[in-house]
C-alpha cells in the first residue's frame, strides 16, 4: 500500500507535466522542448518565493501558475510565431524552443547559481498521517489533490468550455478556424500559457515531494514526459494522465523489488512493451490527433 | 455605382518570390453581386484571401464599409461582417454538422447563434436531417451547403465565396447558385469567385476578369457575357 501511494504521488506529478507537455502537442502539433525548462523554473522560483516572502502553499501554486503562463506565452510569441509561416516549422520550433529552455536555464543559473536548492526546513506542515495502513505526509496528500484539480479543471477546459472549443477546432484545421474567426494567434497563445502553467507547478510539486531542485531536474523528466505522452497515445490528455501513473508506479516498485539502479530501465522497459502491444498507445485513436 | 461596400486597389499577394497577384482592384457596391473570373492560377484565391485578413498583401489597399481593413486580422473582419466561405469548403469533418454550425457563430452571443442556426436549418433541411452526423460523411453538395450555411451563421454584411461549385455534379452546382441567388435576395453582398465563369457571369452584376494576377476586363456581368472575344480568349468555351 506505501509503494501504491508513493507511486500515485510521483506519477501525478509526471502526469501533470506530461499534460502541459500534450495539451501543446495534441492542439498545436507543436513539440515544445522549453517545457522542461519552464518546469525548473517553476521549482527554483517556488523555493526562491517561499524562501524570501515565507508564502503558505496555497498562495504558492497560484504565483507559480501565473509564472509558468507568463513563460509560456513568452515561449509562443519569441520561440514558436516568428517561425510560424515557414515550411519546417515544425522542426524549426523544435530547434528554438530547446534554444528558448537553454535561456531560461542560463537565467535561472545566474539568478539562483548552479546548487541544488531547497525549501526552507520549516516552510511547510510535515504533519503524517495514516490511511490504509500506510504513511504519508500531509504535504503527498496536498500534491495529490492540486495536481488531480488541476487535470480535471483542465481537462473540463478542454471538453466544455468556448476556449476548448477554439483549440480542439485549431487541433483540427487552423486554416479553417481562421476563416470561422477564431483568434488562432490569441487562442495558441492560451495554450501555451496553460500549459506552461501546469509545467511550472509540476516543478513545484516535484520539489515539495524530493525537497530538493537543481538545474538539471527538468531534463530527467522531460524525456520520461515524452515517453509518458507517447505510451498514453499522442495528444491525449487521459493517456498522459494514466502514462504517468504507470510511470510513477513502476519507478517506485523497480526500487523497492529490485534495486534503484534498475529504476528508469524497469520503467522504460514496462512503457516499451506497452507500445509494442499497443503501437498507438494506450489512448490513440486511429485518427492522429486528438485532444 | 452606389457606395462600395467592398473595395481594393493596387492589390498585390507574393508567396516568397512568386507574384500571386501583381495588381488588382475591384469595387462591390452594397447589395450587389460580384463575380471575379479566370483560369487556374490567376489570382483569385489569393485576391479572396487577402482581402479576408488571411494573408498579408505586399501592396494595396482594402476598404470595408468606408474603413481601411488591409491591415486587420481575419477573425476582426469576420466580426465586422466580411465572412469567406474558402475554397475546399473547409468543414471540419470529425465534428457533427451541428458543431459545425455552431463554430460559424464563434463572435455571436449564445442566444443569436441558436437563432441562426434554427434558420439556417429552415433554409436547408438536409442538414436538419443529418446535424448528429459527422459532417466529413456528408456528399460533397452536402458539405458545401454545410459550409455556406456555416458561413451565413455569422450574419454576413458580405459573403466571399470560393470555387462553390467545384467538384460538384452539374445538378448540384443548379443548387449551390440557387443558394447564393436567395442569400443575394436577403440583402447579403456577394462575392463570387469562380472557375466556371459563364455560371457565375449569368448570376453576377458585375463581372472582373482576371488573367495571370491582373484584372484584363472588367465590366457589367452581361456584357462580359455578350462579349464573344472575351469569352474565347479568357473565358473558353466550357
Amino acid at each position: 500500500m506505501q509503494l501504491f501511494l508513493d507511486g500515485i504521488f510521483l506519477g501525478s506529478i509526471y502526469a501533470l507535466f506530461a499534460i502541459g507537455f500534450t495539451l501543446v502537442f495534441g492542439i498545436l502539433d507543436r513539440l515544445n522542448l522549453a517545457h522542461a525548462a519552464v518546469f525548473t523554473a517553476g521549482a527554483l522560483v517556488g523555493i526562491e518565493i517561499v524562501t524570501v516572502f515565507g508564502v503558505p502553499i496555497w498562495l504558492l501554486i497560484p504565483i507559480v501558475l501565473v509564472v509558468g503562463a507568463i513563460l509560456g506565452i513568452a515561449i509562443e510569441r519569441i520561440a514558436f510565431r516568428p517561425l510560424a509561416g515557414r515550411h519546417d516549422a515544425h522542426f524549426a520550433g523544435l530547434i528554438s524552443s530547446i534554444a528558448f529552455g537553454a535561456i531560461i536555464l542560463s537565467l535561472l543559473q545566474a539568478l539562483y547559481g548552479a546548487d541544488t536548492r531547497r525549501f526552507p526546513a520549516d516552510a511547510f506542515p510535515t504533519t503524517r498521517v495514516e490511511i490504509f495502513g500506510a504513511t504519508v505526509s500531509l504535504l503527498q496528500v496536498v500534491i495529490l489533490i492540486i495536481s488531480v484539480s488541476l487535470m480535471v479543471v483542465l481537462t473540463w477546459l478542454v471538453a466544455k468550455s468556448k476556449l476548448g472549443r477554439g483549440m480542439r477546432t485549431i487541433a483540427e484545421n487552423p486554416h479553417a478556424a481562421a476563416v470561422l474567426g477564431l483568434n488562432v494567434g490569441r487562442i495558441s497563445s492560451t495554450t501555451f500559457a496553460l500549459s506552461s502553467a501546469l509545467g511550472a507547478v509540476a516543478g513545484v510539486l516535484f520539489t515539495l515531494n524530493v525537497n530538493a531542485a537543481s538545474l538539471g531536474i527538468g531534463h530527467a523528466v522531460e524525456l520520461k514526459a515524452l515517453a509518458v505522452i507517447i505510451v498514453g497515445g499522442m495528444g491525449s490528455l487521459p493517456g498522459a494522465l494514466v502514462g504517468g501513473l504507470i510511470l510513477g508506479l513502476a519507478e517506485v516498485l523497480a526500487v523497492n523489488y529490485i534495486g534503484s539502479s534498475w529504476r528508469d530501465m524497469v520503467a522504460f522497459g514496462l512503457l516499451f512493451l506497452i507500445l509494442i502491444l499497443r503501437p498507438q498507445g494506450l489512448f490513440g485513436a486511429r485518427k492522429t490527433r486528438e485532444v | 455605382m452606389s457606395d462600395p461596400i467592398l473595395s481594393v486597389t493596387g492589390l498585390q499577394v507574393n508567396y516568397g518570390r512568386v507574384e500571386a497577384v501583381r495588381d488588382v482592384s475591384f469595387e462591390v457596391p452594397v447589395g450587389s453581386l460580384v463575380t471575379l473570373v479566370g483560369a487556374n492560377g490567376a489570382g483569385k484565391t489569393s485576391v479572396l484571401n487577402a482581402v479576408s485578413g488571411l494573408l498579408r498583401p505586399r501592396q494595396g489597399v482594402i476598404t470595408f464599409e468606408g474603413t481601411d481593413v488591409t491591415k486587420w486580422p481575419a477573425h476582426r473582419l469576420v466580426k465586422a461582417g466580411l465572412v469567406q466561405v474558402p475554397e475546399g469548403r473547409e468543414i471540419l469533418g470529425t465534428l457533427t454538422v451541428a458543431e459545425n454550425l455552431t463554430l460559424g457563430g464563434w463572435h455571436r452571443s449564445n442566444s443569436a447563434m441558436h437563432a441562426k442556426v434554427a434558420e439556417v436549418y429552415e433554409r436547408f433541411p438536409v442538414l436538419f436531417e443529418r446535424r448528429k452526423l459527422h459532417a466529413g460523411a456528408l456528399s460533397g453538395g452536402e458539405q458545401q451547403m454545410l459550409a455556406i450555411a456555416r458561413a451565413l451563421i455569422a450574419e454576413p454584411k458580405i459573403l466571399l465565396l470560393d470555387e462553390p461549385s467545384m467538384g460538384l455534379a452539374p445538378k448540384i452546382v443548379d443548387e449551390v447558385f440557387r443558394v447564393i441567388e436567395e442569400i443575394r435576395q436577403t440583402g447579403t453582398t456577394v462575392v463570387l469567385v469562380e472557375q466556371n465563369a459563364r455560371r457565375a457571369l449569368a448570376a453576377a452584376d458585375y463581372g472582373y476578369v482576371l488573367e495571370t494576377g491582373e484584372v484584363s476586363h472588367s465590366g457589367p456581368a452581361h456584357e462580359l457575357l455578350a462579349d464573344e472575344k472575351v469569352i474565347e480568349a479568357y473565358l473558353g468555351l466550357d
